[in-house]
Order: structure tokens, then sequence, then C-alpha cells
């Protein structure tokens, strides 16, 4: 079913547009929570969120790509149920965190909304800017969070090469964001 | 800042560097360059040296000696076994070349559990749901003009100005072979008031046409199937509530004869979801040298590797490969090993003879082993047209897979490639398998049959479907069934429960076009034009209560709808391209102005408009 009709369907607030949702992009969803969580059942139980949240969302949102919609729902909530488990498993998620401790102080501080969106823009901006290949890396490593080794083998380089790119974009955005006066 | 808050603004990170982060797709073609331009270098030097030894150039000890030997030896203890490791890896690079296992090749790689008593993992672990590329890939090689294919073809397009340059054909000097098509005939309905024909939903002439015009060859007659071109596309017909099939009707004036009518005749199965039926598939995968080009094994590697990423976990899935020999490169994985069954596709490259090999055999004992009772277990089989399987005989290769369906395992056949495609076999095959041929020329298809229709192309929902047409004399003086020539059926093989006809798949719709005579003054006072009798069985065998529909004035409309359009242009553009003796009026430019501009809401409709349009231009 194509994206629009799966919107649609939202929006006739017909329960069929979970059952859709499910199908076409159940997996993708999957993958996101497990890397994070690494764990079937809370991954599934938050691909199952994703769908509830999204029909609550819809309407009156009528997202432009549904796929990173939905993406951007299942990475929130699990790295939300991440954070509110008591044990909490090792994988690529808490990897990608220590590697960016590397680039923020650590520090809770509470951020307002327009700071944030203003950082995102900046985010945005700097990712922009970088070659392709270490923009989609990054994107890769730290939204879609996934393993050292598939990056490594998707890009037909070494692991070592990754980390070598990961680091000197993390280097170069900790320093694009201090000129733009940023205090992480 | 925490990192986890600064993660969370990594939410916000543009689509568009989302989405092209997806898309970042290295083939595994490229990955196979990098080792075939490896090895090329180290067969470069060894080249080299040898030139080198032979025009008495490298020096043989001492400072003024030359002594070839030490050296040749020496060299060659340095590179033989690189040569033969580099070999191994990549040329000779298919897996039962390999001393170990390709599954186990990458051990440290695979990041999810291959033990079968772990918890299954459903999602995907290297790529995330194929998205739809950018642009296509360029794997078609320009067509080759060479002096014989230069010449006149005798299966010139139609309406072909005398003074345009031949099209190249693709039926001269190759091994692609498509059984000679009889179009049906005007029928009286006194004589004949019913029509009995086997329905299935293959949809392999669609893309293998837009293959050639894409290419810009031109077409076989016996390439254009119009009931396959009708059914690649799907249409919004009413689906079943209660059965597994549900019929719809539409009538209406044909575009192009004034004297006849359309009657269109819809079939749309129940949607059955993949993940509701435990799958044993079995791919079947032809590496013989022939399959090596960019639209034949690397296409299939594609192919395959998007239909590993949306396995259920508990599926089970193996892969043998034929060439020179037959192997068993994956042996019963589970759904969820995503990451192993991609491995080992990767892993496959085409080289060597087919002789000698039993693959079709391993392939069902395969497929016995890991059968799952009521789920759907199937033999794959993805070839260039090399039918050199283990069983050479094409009869007795329909009857030993004849023989499989009876035991529940079911045969598909998906084709690739240019130069030998044997469609009508390959037709043939499926159709003995209950299963469905299906022509992959580009990764969008791929994607197509592969994942957005999967269920259609994996999941048999009714078989042995077959369908009866009865005219009323007194509305209709004669009918003609538009496609579906090598489908027919007598009355008896109609009646008997024994026949073997059609299996549709879940989600199908499949479409059935009637061009009819009316008799006079019909539609003024038309009352009950035809009876329509479906008869099919459910995937156990199971007879269903016949399907039956009557086809009343009330179908008739003067304005065409979208679907009325569409459907009417397909059969015009088939009949163009047959060059058809029922063509009538029939031209390119009234069946463009007719459909273009209409918005389909359907990226396949739409596809179809433009290649009409690049059709007409190579002809030009």
């Amino acid at each position: 079913m194509e994206d629009h009709n799966i919107i649609q369907l939202y929006f006739d607030r017909d329960e069929k547009a979970i059952e859709a949702s499910g199908q076409k992009y159940g997996n993708y969803c999957f993958y996101i929570a497990n890397n994070i969580l690494q764990n079937v059942q809370d991954s599934q139980e938050c691909v199952n969120d994703t769908w509830l949240n999204a029909w609550n969302s819809i309407p009156p949102t009528r997202p432009n790509c549904l796929k990173l919609f939905f993406a951007k729902i299942t990475r929130n909530l699990s790295i939300n149920r991440y954070n509110n488990k008591k044990s909490k498993q090792a994988g690529c998620y808490t990897e990608a965190l220590n590697e960016l401790n590397g680039i923020i102080s650590g520090n809770d501080a509470t951020q307002d909304e327009a700071e944030c969106n203003r950082l995102r823009q900046s985010i945005n901006t700097f990712l922009a800017s970088v070659s392709p290949r270490d923009c989609n890396v990054f994107i890769k490593r730290y939204f879609f969070f996934e393993p050292i080794s598939v990056i490594s083998d998707h890009y037909g380089i070494s692991a070592n090469n990754v980390h070598k790119i990961l680091s000197r974009v993390r280097m170069q955005l900790k320093q694009y964001l201090q000129k733009e006066g940023y205090t992480l | 800042m925490t990192s986890n808050q600064f993660n969370k603004i990594l939410n916000g990170i543009d689509d568009n560097l989302i989405l092209q982060a997806e898309k970042a797709v290295i083939t595994p073609m490229k990955k196979r360059n990098k080792h075939i331009f490896s090895f090329g270098l180290i067969a470069a030097s060894i080249v080299l040296v040898a030139a080198l030894i032979l025009l008495d150039l490298v020096p043989q000890g001492g400072s003024h000696s030359f002594d070839a030997g030490p050296v040749a030896s020496s060299t060659n203890q340095q590179e033989t076994p690189q040569q033969s490791q580099s070999a191994t890896q990549s040329v000779q690079g298919h897996p039962s070349k390999l001393p170990t296992a390709a599954p186990t090749a990458n051990p440290t790689r695979d990041l999810y559990p291959t033990d079968s008593t772990q918890a299954p993992i459903a999602g995907a672990t290297q790529g995330l749901t194929p998205g739809r590329p950018t642009a296509k890939p360029t794997i078609w090689p320009e067509p080759p003009i060479s002096a014989t294919q230069a010449a006149p073809s005798t299966t010139m397009a139609p309406n072909k100005p005398n003074d345009a340059p031949p099209m190249p054909s693709y039926t001269q000097g190759n091994g692609e072979g498509y059984t000679q098509i009889t179009e049906n005939p005007f029928i009286e309905v006194n004589k004949t008031p019913t029509s009995y024909f086997s329905i299935d939903a293959n949809t392999a002439s669609y893309p293998n046409l837009r293959s050639l015009i894409n290419k810009g060859y031109s077409i076989p007659k016996d390439a254009v199937r119009i009931e396959e071109m009708l059914n690649y596309f799907s249409y919004d017909y009413q689906t079943p509530n209660d059965s597994l099939l549900a019929l719809n009707a539409s009538l209406f004036d044909t575009p192009y004869n004034r004297n006849t009518k359309l009657l269109t005749i819809g079939l749309a199965t129940k949607e059955v979801q993949f993940d509701s039926v435990k799958n044993n598939l079995v791919f079947l995968i032809d590496v013989s040298g022939s399959m090596m080009s960019d639209d034949k094994l690397p296409l299939v590697q594609q192919a395959f590797s998007m239909l590993a990423k949306n396995l259920n976990p508990e599926d089970r899935v193996s892969i043998v490969t034929y060439a020179s020999g037959d192997k068993v490169a994956l042996d019963g994985a589970y759904g969820y090993e995503t990451k192993k069954i991609i491995g080992v596709i990767e892993d496959l490259f085409a080289s060597g003879s087919t002789a000698g090999s039993r693959g079709i055999q391993t392939a069902y004992e395969i497929a016995s082993k890991y059968f799952i009772k009521d789920g759907n277990n199937r033999v794959i089989l993805a070839t260039d047209g090399d039918f050199n399987v283990g069983i050479t005989s094409t009869s007795e290769l329909e009857t030993f897979i004849s023989q499989k369906r009876q035991s529940g395992i079911y045969f598909s056949v998906f084709g690739v490639g240019r130069g030998n495609i044997q469609s009508s076999i390959m037709e043939t095959l499926a159709l003995n398998g209950n299963g469905t041929y299906s022509y992959i020329d580009s990764v969008d298809e791929a994607k197509r049959a592969l994942v957005d229709q999967i269920g259609g192309s994996m999941v048999t929902v009714a078989k042995d479907v077959k369908a009866s047409i009865t005219f009323d004399p007194k509305y209709v003086s004669s009918y003609r069934l538009i496609g579906y020539e090598n489908k027919s059926l007598t009355q008896e093989e109609f009646e008997d429960t024994n026949t073997d006809a059609g299996e549709l798949g879940s989600g199908h719709t499949v479409t059935l076009v009637y061009e009819l005579e009316l008799t006079d003054n019909a539609l003024s006072n038309l009352d009950y034009l035809a009876h329509v009798a479906v008869r099919y069985k459910s995937v156990q065998g199971e007879e269903q209560p016949e399907l039956k529909m009557g086809i009343t004035g009330g179908a008739y409309h003067e304005n065409l709808t979208d679907t009325d359009k569409f459907v009417s242009a397909v059969v015009e553009f088939g009949l163009l391209l047959r060059d058809s003796q029922y063509k009538q009026d029939a031209s390119f430019s009234s069946l463009i102005q007719r459909i273009d501009g209409v918005n389909f809401n359907d990226e396949l409709k739409q596809e179809f408009v433009a290649l009409v349009k690049k059709y007409v231009q190579n002809i030009k």
C-alpha cells in the first residue's frame, strides 16, 4: 500500500492503518528499536507503541515522509524506554552514547525548546556541509545506531576506518558548534 | 547537556539527509569489482614478471649474471598462494569453490544469533527496509547494433514509417524463445455461447517488454501477452468479504473499434499477510558463466537480499546453486538470520557451465528436509533461461515438478537478463508447480515482486482457478477473449475437478477482457448480457463454492472510468505491438491521448504512460 493511502486510513480513523503500517514498516521500526534496546520484546512493544503514537498524531499531522515519521517516533520511544530501564543492555546505543560523550559536557542542562530547535538547525547545516559519505556514516551511527561492523560492511571499509570517520566528524561538529556559540 | 539529550536532538536531523544515508547502497557488484581489481593487479604482476623472465631481463644472481630459475621459483612461491587465494575470493568466489562453507565466512560479523534455540529477531541486520532508489541503476548495456541486427526486423513494430531506421531486433541470433501466439478469433454466440479458460496471475510479459523498449529493441510479436500486461497492474476492484475471490464487471465502447464493446471482468483475491504463513523457501540459483552480467546474477542477489530482509523470524531459507555442479550454499537458515542469508547471497559468483548439475533434485530434497506442514513450501528458481538443472528434458521436468506439487512443494520462477530467456518453458514450469513466473528487469521490479507484492508472489490463496463465461445470444452476436490464448479449456476440462489450472496469490487482481459484437439495438433493451462462473480450490485443495455473477445492462457506461481508460489502453498497446489483425483503428496517439494526464495515483501506471511514449519515440 502506498504511503498516502496509509495516511488517508489514519485520517479516516480506519484501524486498518495500524495493520498497514505494521506490514510496511514493522521490520524497519523494529530494526531501529532493537539497535537501541537490544531486546526483542521491548523492541516489539516500542514498535506497537509507534502505531498508537501515530494514531494520536495523525490527524492533524500529515507526515511528508511516513517512513521517517515512524522512524523518529520509534527512536524517541526506544530512547525513553532505554532510559527508564533499570538494567540497561549494552549495545550499539550505549556505545554511541559513550562516543558522543566526547563532544558534550555531560551536565544535565535544561534546554528550552527554541534553543533545541536552533541546535537542530545548526547540526543540519553542519551535516550538509561535510562529505556525503561522512554525513551518511554519522547518521547511520547516531540516528539509526547501526553497529560499526554493519557500517563497515556496507561501505566495504574496515571498522577502524569507520571509527576514524566518526571521530573526525564528531570533532568537526564540536568545533562547529563551539564556533556557533553553543555550550554543550 | 547529556548525551541522551543530545541524542534526542539528533531526532531532528533533516529528513533528506536521513533518506540519503539510507539509500547509500554499496552493491555487491561494486564489492566484487574491488576483488576483481585486486586479482587483476596480481595477475598483471605475474604476467610482467613472466615477461621479464622470458626477455631474460631478471638478474640471475651475482652482479652481472642472470638466473631466471630461482627468481621465477621465488616469484611463484610468493605469488601463487596469493593468486590462488585471490582467485578463490573473487573470480572463483562461488561458495562451491570455497574450502569452508560460505555462511560461516564472516562469523564475527553476524550480529544476530545463528542458534535456532535463541530468540528470533525479526529486524533486518544490514539494511533497512529498502527504499526506492533515487535513480535507476544503469545495469543495461547499450543495445548492440551489429550488421545482422541492423537488418530490417521480421518483428518490426507496427505503424513504423518506411524511411525510419530499423530498430535492433532481439529475436535474431540469440537464444530467447517465445511460443507462437495465435490470437483468439471472434466466436459466434449462437454456435458456442460459452468460453472456458484457466486463470493465473503471471505478469512476466510486461517487464520483459519494458526491458526491450527501454533498450530500444523491436518487440517480438509473441513476447506480447496481453493478459500478462493487464495483470501486471493493480486495479481498485471490490475485494472479497467472505470468500477467497470477488468479481467485478464493466462494459464500455471499444475506443479503437466503433462496432464493438469491451467487457472487462475483474477478479480480486483475498489479501493474506505474508507473515501469517510460515515459509520454507529454497532459492535455486543459476550461477553459470552466462549469469555474470549485471542484469543477471547481481540483480538476483539484490532481489533475494530484499526478500531476505522481509522474512518472518520462523521462516526457513536454503540456497542451492547450480553451475558445473550443484551446491547447498545455505542449509535451512532461519528468517531472523538476515545477515547470514545475505552474506551467502552476496558471496555467489557466476562461473562455469551447467553440465552435470542435479540442482533441482537437491533443491527439492532440501525443501523436503525443512517441510512445514500447512506452510508455504516453495522452490524458487532464478535463471537467465538455462535449464540444465539436473533434468534436461522439459517434459520430464514438468512431470517432476508436478509430482512434487502433489507433495505440497510449489515452484516459482524468476527470469532475468536477455539473450536466453525461455518464457514459454518458464511459464509452463511455474504452472506445473502451482507458482508464478515473473521477469525481473530492474531493482525496482525486484522490489515490487519480492517486497511490495510478496504475498501475491509467494502466498497462494486459490488453486486451479478456472472460469466460464456464457453469453446471451439475444444481446451478443460474437465475442473474442483478448489474451489467454494458451489457457483455453474444454467444457470437460472445466468440469473435471482434477484439471490443473492456474493459481492466484494473495491480493492479486486479474483482468479478463472480451471484445463483444452486440446484436442490433441490444443496448436499448440490454438485460442479461452474460453469466460468469469461476471454480477454484483452497490452498489445501478443497473445492470451493462456485463463484457466480450475472452481468446485466447496468455494467454499461458511456463515459469511461479511469480504470476503463487504463485497461483499454493496455489492450490497445498490446494489439499495436502484436500488429494484431483485430487492432482496427488502434493508434498510439489515441491511446496516449486517452490516458495522458489522468491521475492514476499509481507509479506503475504512470510509468506505463511514459513507456508507451518512449516506444513511440523509438519507432519514429
